[in-house]
């Protein structure tokens, strides 16, 4: 009776925790078969698409996002810096985004949940045509609690933070494929 | 040729009969607690967990996009809605920097013609099935596009009972793989001098129900 009962706990354990547990990694972290990483980037490949694979599916439902198919624009979500480090709100951070001059971008720091960053300046992102551009065409963003010069996204509240970079796939809204760039890195400036 | 203790010559030295014993089961003959094959069962049935719990999810998750924004979009009518701030965002992982209008649709009893501006690029209008699937999309041209279309149950929704059928020639008919969902009308901010025209474009922004 004993030995039924602990194969029975067993099964279940196995069964349930085994089952449950690959099936929450997959939905919610990275994967060959759902995502690619370009650094600290995470990319969902077939986000928001009606082909995407069930992964995706289930990784929109559960975060409750309404992303745009990935064959329109792709979202690159960071949760590190380019070094490995986990991106807190204590740390400031330098971006230098050099993509297609033409395609639309957008940048944008949350919680680990998706929410927005509260702050003073109530500054939640910068995008291609918003963002002040360098001489040459690229656009440095620092995120940093406290104000910096240029385009400054501000993370307070010493939190762990996302960055999603959004990047429209084809200049000027037409089907033109912009040109690819290597994405830009995440260099950590400093920390409290 | 090798000879061993047993057998000399091919001939068996003290060959006694052996008794002939049950063979006993795995377990048993290991004298462990756990079967070998309730661990196999339990890997097997941990796949199929994984499959129900994957292929569920988008139905069964407590708030995807639809859920999160019923509270906040009548059926079948345009709603615009301010730049989203902590305070007030619609869903996680907003765009931040954008004006929405928003349409929810519930295609129960009658189609949804939809009438929306996109004056350039990087404005986009996307329609969204119940489960957040963006099942068509059109992006803001150099061009202004002024678009008309109507949504219709799509294959996937047949359980209504009645095929959708064409407009006349000036609609272009949608089909929806749901009965509900959400068109999103998605305007990036330019910087606070182009913010009025750009509710105005966004409140050109309109959904009516169609007969079928």
């Amino acid at each position: 009776m004993r030995r039924l009962l602990l194969n029975l706990v067993l099964f279940a354990l196995i069964a349930g925790g085994l089952g449950y547990g690959t099936a929450w990694t997959m939905m919610e972290h990275d994967s060959r078969v759902s995502t690619r990483r370009f650094g600290p980037w995470l990319e969902w490949t077939s986000l928001g698409r009606t082909d995407a694979d069930p992964y995706a599916r289930a990784h929109i439902a559960r975060r409750g996002m309404l992303p745009l198919a990935s064959s329109y624009e792709t979202r690159y979500l960071a949760n590190t810096d380019s070094t490995g480090g986990a991106l807190t709100s204590s740390c400031e951070y330098a971006i230098m985004i050099d993509l297609a001059q033409n395609s639309f971008w957008s940048i944008a720091a949350y919680s680990s949940k998706g929410a927005l960053v509260p702050n003073a300046a109530e500054r939640y992102a910068f995008n291609s045509w918003t963002a002040m551009r360098e001489t040459d065409g690229k656009a440095l963003v620092t995120l940093a609690r406290d104000a910096r010069p240029g385009n400054w996204l501000p993370i307070g509240g010493g939190s762990q933070i996302n960055i999603v970079l959004t990047v429209a796939n084809a200049v000027d809204g037409g089907t033109t494929p912009a040109q690819p760039k290597p994405l830009p890195e995440i260099a950590r400036q400093g920390c409290r | 040729m090798t000879v061993t203790l047993d057998k000399i010559d091919g001939v068996e030295q003290g060959a006694r009969p052996a008794p002939v014993l049950p063979r006993p089961k795995a377990a048993k003959r290991s004298g462990a607690l756990i079967d070998w094959r309730v661990l196999l069962a339990g890997v097997i049935a941990a796949g199929l967990v994984h499959i129900a719990v994957v292929f569920t999810t988008p139905r069964t998750s407590p708030a995807p996009a639809l859920v999160r924004l019923k509270p906040l979009l009548p059926a079948n009518k345009a709603v615009t809605m301010p730049a989203p701030t902590p305070a007030k965002q619609p869903f996680p992982f907003v765009m931040p920097e954008a004006l929405y209008a928003f349409c929810r649709f519930d295609l129960s009893v009658d189609n949804l013609r939809v009438s929306a501006v996109l004056p350039e690029p990087g404005w986009t209008l996307s329609l969204h099935s119940a489960f957040g699937d963006n099942f068509y999309i059109m992006p803001g041209q150099q061009k202004r596009t002024d678009i008309t279309f109507v949504i219709a149950p799509g294959i996937a929704s047949a359980e209504i009972g009645s095929s959708p059928r064409r407009f006349g020639s000036g609609d272009v008919q949608i089909p929806a793989p749901t009965l509900e969902g959400i068109v999103m009308v998605r305007a990036p901010l330019k910087g606070l001098a182009y913010r009025a025209e750009t509710e105005a474009m966004l409140a050109r922004t309109s959904c009516t129900p169609a007969k079928r």
